[in-house]
């Protein structure tokens, strides 16, 4: 694979385990009384996910790295809508699919 | 749920924190991998971020963001709150513009201007749809 479609292909999966550990987060304030747990799992899987950008900002530009990583916003809203039970609206939706978007151009003219 | 005003401009000051260090932070991120030399191995990565004082820098920058995050989503959901963070990406490309020199064309100002009627869209809503107290003692 060229290190771009590695880059691509690794970017992916970061948003994936970033919208993960954006769920521990969250429900690090939902049940405060586990607060440490959550805060620690959310962590570790972060830091993960940090070591894992790193390698992708050593294989892309950051001008195309970054924006493709609106990504995280679409997992982060089917996580939220599928574990914490969040009702995404329509508009919340809409909202997301065109961040989505700009973030795509931003990514597409570099 | 609604909120008060008081709430509201918590959350508002809670967010603008969270867009600031989160562009600092891609901008110290993407300097430090300037500064590390070719990679032949993923642990090399590892190996070489630990010595690079930009990453500690970067250590701390994500810590600031966690404690400043978790207040945040005290008064807002996920789906709400982390949407609004795209804001980074305005500041991020203006800024790498000006410090690494990398372009700003049309393309990229139509996808800027999409980005910010995408959080206007998200913002519209209320912040909180759930209760997120049921637990507390």
């Amino acid at each position: 694979m060229s290190p771009i479609t590695t880059g691509l292909a690794l970017l992916v999966l970061c948003a994936w385990i970033e919208g993960a550990s954006q769920i521990c987060f969250k429900q690090a304030v939902n049940f405060p009384r586990r607060k440490a747990l959550w805060v620690g799992i959310g962590s570790v899987v972060h830091l993960a996910e940090a070591v894992l950008y790193t390698v992708v900002l050593a294989l892309l530009d950051l001008s195309i790295a970054y924006p493709l990583s609106g990504l995280v916003f679409v997992t982060t809203a089917c996580l939220s809508a599928w574990i914490l039970r969040e009702v995404v609206t329509p508009t919340r939706w809409i909202g997301v699919m065109l961040i989505l978007a700009g973030a795509g151009l931003l990514a597409a003219s570099a | 749920m609604s909120s008060t005003p008081l709430t509201r401009s918590r959350l508002a000051v809670g967010l603008t924190t969270s867009i600031l260090l989160d562009t600092l932070a891609q901008l110290v991120w993407k300097e430090a991998a300037l500064r590390l030399p070719p990679l032949t191995a993923f642990a090399d990565v590892v190996q070489t971020g630990l010595h690079q004082p930009l990453f500690i820098v970067l250590g701390l920058i994500f810590v600031l963001q966690l404690l400043v995050w978790l207040k945040v989503l005290e008064h807002a959901d996920l789906s709400f709150a982390q949407p609004i963070t795209a804001l980074s990406y305005v500041a991020v490309c203006g800024l790498s513009v000006l410090w690494f020199g990398e372009n700003l064309d049309a393309r990229r100002l139509i996808g800027i201007a999409l980005v910010l009627l995408g959080i206007w869209f998200v913002s519209r809503g209320s912040a909180l749809t759930i209760s997120s107290a049921e637990d507390k003692p």
